[in-house]
């Protein structure tokens, strides 16, 4: 019962922003890892946490990448939002597809990101996609991929799920909050709608 | 109902088995247990019973491996034991090479299957073995040794032993034979054979050992090991049996098994984000011009497709790799064994609290795995020694990925982590001594201690991790030299400026440099096991990060090194060895460059063979790295100035040793990096119409083209990539 209990007071919301922040002490954080049982009320402590950092009023989510979170809008509407404040629209198209594209080719261009040159993938075989917010131009996201190869869509979270199992059901749930839809957009960009 | 009843309703081992699986479904709960009865009544008898099996295991383990001979076992123990139920399960599994147990009850079931237990009868002192992944072992180089555990007539369950042994006895000497394109030249696989009764080994089975592989002596000890912990582990719970009842065990043995099934279930559905995760790689074989005349069928090179795709729901993970590639006559097919193998190595370090290795968590997953591919071969004829490399590069690197992404977002950044227990790196080599003794070995050094990718909250860590030991360890680098007599150890140590980078870094890569010395008449080496660098580890970088850094090796030929070293000097890094190089205090005929797998290369006296092992991703946006984590890891020699400068934007100086960024020039650098991304970039739709362009007139590589045709004969894949690229229905490859 004691380590539950230590766990217990270190799973608090100052620990968890200093977790998040990446100023947490080690020590602290390899108590967290050693909690025998987590603390089941950590999301929405997480949330909190979240939603009190951030420059914006919208109601996070989920947080789905460093920078990234679905947010739900006045109208109900989910969309994926960044840090900045750029907007990437509705989650279940894959974010990716509102960023900014720069596609490295060649082995000179590669050598500019990856730092030992014995090891540059062979540009014959894979390019490498780096997608920037259009808002803050900050890295999102970076694949290295064979040409041709679709989109990665990393991570499409079943958010009615997360809520429901949280005792906190969203009232307008539906399945079809988790279905991906990111064809839906290049449907429309083969039809040449921007 | 008891399991001993279940026992009485079906005979044959088979039966129980395929019965346990449809009941367990359908129930949800292991065996259909929803009452933990024994527990209940008494607590502290159930936990005293269950202790019991847990020390009987790793007693096993922590005695047997000084039977073996090789440094992997005795100093890193590379080896695993489990207490299996009659049907396959472990409810106690020893600490070491932890994801083998996974692949324990697949070859008891294997066991089942060809009928055993009704042919040739489960009886006390036999002693059966298996290493062959048709029947379940992950590869060749992954040797079981199970013995029934029989308490007055009854059997009660088995006692399951595994290690990886250092020669396999295939084409490419090693371990992990690097060409392979099919069954015949893999080295000695042996189905689920019965090597022994009485408690003792068939001397025709330890022949076999010493006419079939490179090592024979050291892979006998092997075998004697495991013998050794097994009958160690089976004595214990007869002692159990004699104290608790053979009833309690079986039964004890079942609730532990839903005990430690329903934690991990609740774990998982607390402590992750449900949903859709989509993390695939990309593998290089590379055979084209390196087989003569020999397998015409293999003359050619891959890109390797593994879209894994897993689905987190309910307290349940469904794993699909619908699109992979076709299996073909390569080294990296891979059956079942392999992929739970993985899949638990990556269980494990996340949700394993308490004192169980376990299976249990087997029950929780399904998976998809398309007949005809390469993660499900057809063909029983293909080639599998890396099966148990993939396994862990899509059951454990990717999963491990997936598994961070759902804890992130759950908001357990602590628990973040991800390695590549794949990068296994051992390297194979093979010789005849002076006196005509032929002779082959591996050495296992890097996959004691791997370096981790970077987590939500910190940079990755160097050499602190490893699939096969709850503590990192390379062995000694002195014991391993008297395993691989021609190589004298010259630099062991991270390789500068070897990371993907970020806002945390990921762990730093490794080098492992050799002299080779007085080897012999003949004498080659080859790098296997390696991530190879002519692709990235994964597709997918970790929130702005690049992916991993893939795996290098150098050959270098007719060296200077032997009239260096008697003049008492040696580089210490592989950045002064390169320094040697470019200002000729190095000489050297020829500089072999290799990518990630190599045939074996032959080497003399003086080459020296040089190892870059990979370095797994970074997380985040590298222009998001604090001054302070540049300076440290400039201050610890991490990285150069140049990169700093370059990747993270930081104008750095140094005084006595320590760096200091200048904060304002960092933030004005930072700014016009920013710029530079804007101006090389493109909005995703007119980058996406240019890509199209590529699809549609079909501008692929030859290596390439594969993975679209595969991916298009198969309907989900086929109708996703279609569906993305907006293509006719009549495009075809």
């Amino acid at each position: 019962m004691a380590k539950q209990q230590d766990g217990d007071n270190l799973a608090t919301k100052e620990n968890l922003l200093q977790l998040i922040e990446g100023t947490l002490p080690w020590e602290t954080s390899r108590g967290l890892m050693r909690m025998e049982n987590k603390d089941e009320d950590r999301f929405q402590k997480y949330i909190e946490v979240l939603q009190e950092r951030a420059s914006w009023p919208d109601k996070i989510l989920v947080r789905i990448a460093e920078h990234l979170y679905v947010v739900q809008k006045k109208d109900k509407s989910r969309v994926v939002k960044c840090t900045c404040g750029q907007e990437f629209g509705d989650y279940r198209v894959n974010w990716k597809l509102s960023c900014r594209v720069r596609v490295r080719k060649t082995e000179a261009e590669l050598a500019e990101v990856i730092s030992l040159d014995k090891v540059i993938p062979n540009p014959e075989l894979v390019e490498a996609r780096e997608f920037y917010c259009p808002g803050c131009l900050a890295q999102l996201a970076v694949e290295v991929v064979p040409v041709g190869y679709p989109v990665i869509f990393e991570m499409l979270p079943d958010i009615d799920q997360v809520y429901r199992e949280q005792g906190m059901p969203l009232p307008d749930q539906s399945p079809e909050w988790f279905e991906d839809r990111t064809t839906e957009q290049t449907r429309l960009w083969a039809k040449g709608v921007k | 109902m008891e399991i001993k009843e279940f026992h009485k309703k079906y005979e044959t081992l088979h039966e129980r088995i395929e019965a346990r699986n449809s009941i367990t479904k359908e129930s949800g709960h292991y065996w259909g247990i929803k009452k933990l009865t024994l527990r209940d009544q008494d607590p502290v008898k159930f936990d005293r019973f269950n202790s019991r099996l847990v020390a009987a295991v790793l007693g096993a383990r922590e005695t047997a491996k000084y039977v073996a001979a090789s440094p992997a076992m005795t100093g890193m123990g590379e080896l695993v034991f489990g207490l299996q139920t009659r049907e396959g399960d472990v409810p106690a599994g020893s600490l070491g090479l932890v994801g083998h147990n996974s692949t324990m009850p697949i070859i008891v079931e294997s066991f089942a299957k060809l009928g055993y237990d009704v042919s040739a009868g489960i009886n006390e002192g036999d002693i059966w073995e298996c290493n062959d992944p048709y029947y379940g072992a992950p590869h060749a180089a992954d040797c079981f040794t199970f013995v029934p555990i029989i308490y007055k007539g009854q059997h009660v369950g088995w006692s399951g032993g595994v290690n990886h042994i250092g020669e396999v006895g295939g084409l490419i000497p090693g371990a992990v034979p690097t060409v392979a394109p099919n069954v015949f030249v893999e080295g000695f696989d042996f189905p689920v054979l019965r090597s022994g009764q009485n408690d003792e080994l068939y001397p025709w089975w330890l022949n076999q050992w010493r006419r079939r592989t490179r090592a024979g002596d050291s892979n006998v000890l092997d075998c004697k090991m495991r013998l050794t912990g097994c009958l160690m582990m089976r004595n214990r719970i007869l002692e159990v049996c004699e104290e608790f009842g053979a009833d309690y065990v079986i039964q004890g043995m079942a609730e532990v098994m839903e005990r430690e099934r329903s934690t991990m279930e609740k774990r998982l559905r607390n402590w992750t984000m449900p949903g859709r995760y989509s993390f695939p790689l990309v593998q290089p074989v590379k055979y084209k011009g390196k087989l003569g005349l020999l397998f015409p069928e293999a003359n050619k090179d891959w890109l390797l497709h593994f879209p894994l795709e897993a689905t987190i729901g309910n307290g349940r993970v469904k794993y699909d790799f619908n699109g992979a590639s076709h299996d073909d006559w390569h080294h990296y097919n891979m059956y079942l064994g392999s992929f739970r193998f993985g899949v638990n190595l990556a269980w494990y370090p996340v949700f394993i609290v308490g004192e169980n290795m376990h299976t249990a968590n087997i029950y929780l997953m399904e998976f998809d795995r398309p007949h005809g591919s390469v993660v499900n071969p057809s063909n029983p004829f293909v080639g599998t020694p890396s099966s148990a490399v993939m396994g862990c590069r899509t059951g454990q690197g990717l999963m491990m990925r997936v598994l961070t992404r759902a804890l992130f977002s759950k908001g357990y950044l602590e628990e973040t982590f991800a390695f590549e227990a794949s990068d296994f790196n051992i390297y194979g080599m093979s010789g005849v001594f002076e006196d005509g003794t032929p002779w082959g070995m591996s050495n296992f050094s890097l996959v004691g201690a791997q370096c981790s990718a970077a987590r939500a909250f910190m940079d990755g860590g160097i050499s602190d991790a490893s699939g096969q030991n709850p503590e990192t360890d390379y062995g000694e680098s002195e014991e391993w030299e008297t395993t691989e007599p021609p190589l004298l150890n010259i630099i062991r140590g991270i390789t500068k400026d070897a990371c993907s980078h970020g806002k945390y870094r990921g762990g730093m890569g490794f080098t492992l440099a050799h002299i080779v010395n007085q080897p012999g008449p003949v004498f080659s080496a080859n790098d296997g096991c390696a991530m190879n660098a002519e692709v990235t580890s994964h597709c997918c970088g970790s929130n702005g990060s690049y992916p991993g850094l893939g795996h290098a090796s150098l050959f270098i030929r007719g060296t200077n090194m032997a009239e260096l070293m008697a003049k008492g000097e040696t580089p210490g890094t592989y950045e002064e060895l390169q320094d040697w190089l470019k200002s000729g205090k190095l000489t050297a005929k020829e500089i072999i460059h290799c990518k990630g797998e190599t045939v074996a290369h032959p080497l003399q006296h003086g080459d020296i063979f040089v190892i870059l092992a990979h370095a797994p991703e970074g997380w985040g946006d590298p222009l998001d790295r604090t001054a302070q984590n540049i300076e440290a890891d400039l201050d610890r020699d991490l990285i150069s100035a140049g990169t700093a400068k370059k990747i993270y934007g930081a104008v750095a100086t140094q005084n006595k040793e320590k760096w200091t960024v200048d904060l304002a020039a960092m933030e004005k650098t930072r700014q016009k990096l920013r710029k530079d991304r804007e101006a090389a970039s493109v909005p995703a739709s007119e980058w996406w119409k240019a890509e199209r362009e590529a699809v549609l007139n079909k501008r692929f590589h030859e290596t390439v083209a594969p993975i679209y045709r595969d991916g298009l004969n198969n309907e989900k894949w086929g109708r996703k990539w279609r569906d993305f690229w907006a293509l006719p229905e009549t495009y075809s490859l």
